[in-house]
């Protein structure tokens, strides 16, 4: 497209003023196709490749202006612009909620089911505090760290700014950290317990906050890189 | 310049007409659209052309358009139609536009008896 800004730079323009991605890629392929066709229709009439271009380019506008067009309708723009504060603080920290409760109610379920295998065995102290750990690292770890990273992914792909998805980072950073899960299992009888609950105590404040700052650290790293990239294009 | 460069807010409501009332006719994508709006009106309406595409998506979620891909030529073309929404906008629209041009053409008249 000469004379015109690249499908990529249109593509990012629309997608910082707030569309979702895929309204963008079609947004792209239209005003692309036009372009194509007002060109075609300007070399058919005689015109050389230079002129035709900048004949295109009058005929369609400046895309700043169409860029701007949409960012003035908000039914155009994506959820995750409408409501941020839903899309990158409450949304995530449901999800956590619900992965968590899934998680174990899981295995409330395959505890029932695997209780009289479990009635006779006797295993290991070794083995029931491995287990117990296995569990409080995929609740209280692995998951929130799973859905900061998808909060992280969604930020970028929607250009958002970087503080909005940190905020609900570290909602989930402190929800994870204010969380306890217990799973024991000993085989015989009673072959095992699962338990969690939520709670704050005065006298875990800096576990509890070095928990939560090293999420969010954790989740935030690698979106660090993807920020300043999408700043240096914005830049240029 | 046009008289929608010369005057945006006059325009309100005209593009949307325009759109509504070629799309009653038949399918049509944006370039088809934007090439009879600038043959019909002998270029009395050129917006920037682009600014088709924001208005159509626009129309389409409120479920005054509907639109359907079609492959071209190793590409997808967009395709646009009138739904049934669209259709009792457009009689609301054109109704109410003719009364202003009613309106009008007395004023104008009255001051050409003058």
């Amino acid at each position: 497209m000469p004379d015109q800004p690249s499908s990529v730079e249109i593509r990012e323009a629309l997608l910082r003023a707030g569309l979702a991605p895929r309204a963008a890629r079609r947004a792209v392929l239209e005003i692309e196709d036009h372009y194509e066709r007002l060109l075609a229709e300007a070399l058919a009439r005689g015109q050389a490749t230079e002129e035709a271009g900048a004949h295109a380019s009058l005929r369609l506008g400046d895309v700043q202006a169409i860029v701007a067009d949409y960012a003035r309708r908000p039914e155009l723009l994506a959820w995750s612009r409408r409501w941020p504060a839903l899309c990158f603080a409450v949304v995530p920290l449901l999800c956590y909620a619900a992965l968590f409760a899934a998680t174990l109610g899981l295995l409330v379920a395959l505890g029932r089911a695997l209780d009289p295998y479990l009635r006779g065995i006797q295993l290991s102290p070794q083995a029931t505090y491995r287990i117990g750990l296995t569990a409080q690292i995929l609740l209280l770890w692995l998951f929130p760290l799973l859905v900061s990273f998808s909060v992280g992914l969604v930020a970028h792909r929607r250009r958002a700014a970087l503080w909005l998805p940190a905020m609900g980072i570290l909602a989930i950073g402190i929800l994870a950290s204010l969380a306890n899960v217990e799973l024991t299992i000993t085989g015989g009888t009673p072959s095992g317990q699962v338990g969690a609950g939520i709670g704050f105590s005065t006298d875990t404040v800096p576990q509890t906050l070095s928990h939560a700052l090293l999420l969010t650290a954790l989740a935030l790293v690698p979106l660090w890189p993807l920020s300043r990239r999408g700043r240096q294009a914005e830049a240029r | 310049m046009t008289v929608a460069a010369k005057n945006p807010a006059f325009m309100s409501g005209v593009p949307e007409l325009v759109v509504l009332r070629l799309l009653a006719q038949r399918e049509m994508y944006g370039y088809e659209i934007a090439r009879l709006i600038r043959t019909l009106t002998n270029d009395a309406l050129s917006l920037g052309e682009g600014v088709l595409y924001p208005a159509l998506h626009a129309m389409e979620h409120r479920g005054l358009v509907r639109s359907r891909p079609v492959p071209h030529e190793g590409r997808t073309r967009i395709y646009y139609r009138l739904s049934a929404k669209g259709q009792t906008r457009l009689s609301r629209l054109t109704a109410e536009w003719q009364r202003l041009r009613a309106g009008l053409e007395g004023i104008l008249g009255a001051q050409d008896r003058a």
